[in-house]
């Protein structure tokens, strides 16, 4: 399973290796959630800006 | 070996016999308690009704010394002063869960406790058992002085970022703990009416294990920070949530240099979690994820406008910042695994 680095906390961020462009993944250890994107076979990670949960008060 | 509880009649003595009845190398063999001698110990902490069938007993240092290798002391502070010079003497393992020995500097116990301390050479010996930050010292320690739930918190929560120079020369701490850390003997303060509902501070400036605190930035960071701390009574049973507030003006700290900071003084500690999560429902440390858990949970948040970094850290008082880190120091001490008797999976919901 390829893996690439979370650009907050700098973990390892899993990327199932049947990943499709746009699937999103999370950070396992900061929560952080990326849109994967590939281009001709280059995989990156683009923060995805649209989650704003906040389950606190 | 055999293990000794003196003192097992308040919460934390209670606690040492939960952890060490399922303590795969430890066999309990002796509680002792001057009020409730000769009583069962589960009609004094229900909770072991059906686990175990000892009496406590006379604390007698004979007694304790004929049925122990290990002994923890749970007395209050002041109490382990007339037993560890002898139970260092005689080569049992001694675990002491009061401050008594816990200052490498005599001269603090003078400042801080208001009396002289009469073994400055058994201070130089004592290994102090906060087992992250001295892990090494701890292998082979025969003098451990276990640390409370106050200075656990705030000191595990501000290492990683003295050690780093990310502390001015005064950090800020504010801490909320249940009313378990007040003991089982309790006062007028501690009647129902008076504890429930209960937000308040108490000792709001120079709490004593303030001491601690300082004493272990200073060793980590090799400079004196000044630790301002007020902890404060809140309407809990169980739970420590401590909060630091570090200014560092004039400096640019990015969030993965803490990560960083974190990672690199805990990665290999079973005990400590790090909990900085954008998903989920638990963003931040919270005491209700460890209650009953040695586990101490850690986070931060970075405050650019004022140059501040905020950290917390979340723990049960009578385990994590009691009986299960004096359990997890002596497992290291005498080389039984870090985690045995201790791994625990906190019950959710609680």
């Amino acid at each position: 399973m390829p893996s690439l680095a979370c650009s907050v906390c700098g973990a390892d961020v899993d990327v199932p290796s049947d990943v499709m462009d746009g699937e999103i993944v999370s950070c396992p250890s900061c929560g952080t959630k990326y849109i994967v994107r590939i281009n001709n076979g280059q995989m990156l990670l683009e923060e995805f800006k649209g989650d704003v949960e906040d389950y606190g008060e | 070996m055999r293990a000794c509880v003196v003192g097992a009649s308040g919460f934390i003595g209670g606690e040492l016999l939960r952890i060490l009845l399922r303590h795969g190398g430890l066999e309990l063999a002796c509680a002792t308690s001057r009020r409730f001698k000769g009583e069962y110990v589960y009609r004094v902490h229900p909770n072991l009704r059906g686990f175990t069938n000892l009496r406590f007993v006379e604390p007698s240092l004979d007694a304790v010394l004929k049925n122990s290798d290990v002994v923890f002391l749970a007395l209050p502070h002041g109490e382990s002063l007339n037993w560890v010079p002898k139970l260092y003497e005689s080569g049992v393992v001694t675990v002491d869960l009061t401050a008594d020995f816990r200052l490498r500097d005599p001269k603090a116990y003078e400042y801080w406790y208001g009396f002289v301390h009469p073994y400055p050479d058994l201070l130089a010996k004592s290994v102090y058992g906060q087992p992250e930050l001295h892990r090494e010292e701890l292998k082979g320690a025969k003098l451990i002085a276990s640390p409370g739930c106050m200075a656990t918190a705030g000191t595990l929560m501000l290492a990683p970022l003295a050690a780093r120079g990310m502390l001015g020369s005064t950090v800020v701490v504010d801490a909320m703990i249940g009313s378990s850390g007040a003991g089982a003997e309790g006062g007028i303060v501690d009647m129902h009416s008076h504890r429930t509902n209960v937000v308040r501070p108490y000792r709001p400036v120079n709490h004593r294990h303030i001491a601690e605190i300082e004493q272990e930035l200073a060793r980590v960071s090799g400079r004196g920070i000044r630790v301002a701390f007020t902890p404060h009574a809140v309407n809990l049973v169980r739970g420590i949530f401590a909060t630091g507030h570090a200014f560092i003006e004039g400096r640019k700290v990015e969030e993965r240099d803490l990560w960083q900071a974190y990672r690199s003084m805990y990665g290999d500690s079973p005990f400590v979690r790090i909990v900085k999560d954008r998903s989920g429902i638990q963003r931040y440390p919270n005491v209700k994820y460890v209650i009953g858990t040695n586990i101490v949970d850690l986070g931060f948040e970075i405050d650019d406008r004022l140059g501040r970094i905020v950290t917390f850290a979340a723990m049960d008082n009578l385990v994590r910042g009691g009986a299960g880190q004096a359990v997890q120091a002596l497992n290291i001490a005498v080389g039984f695994p870090e985690t045995e008797g201790l791994m625990d999976v906190p019950p959710n919901p609680l």
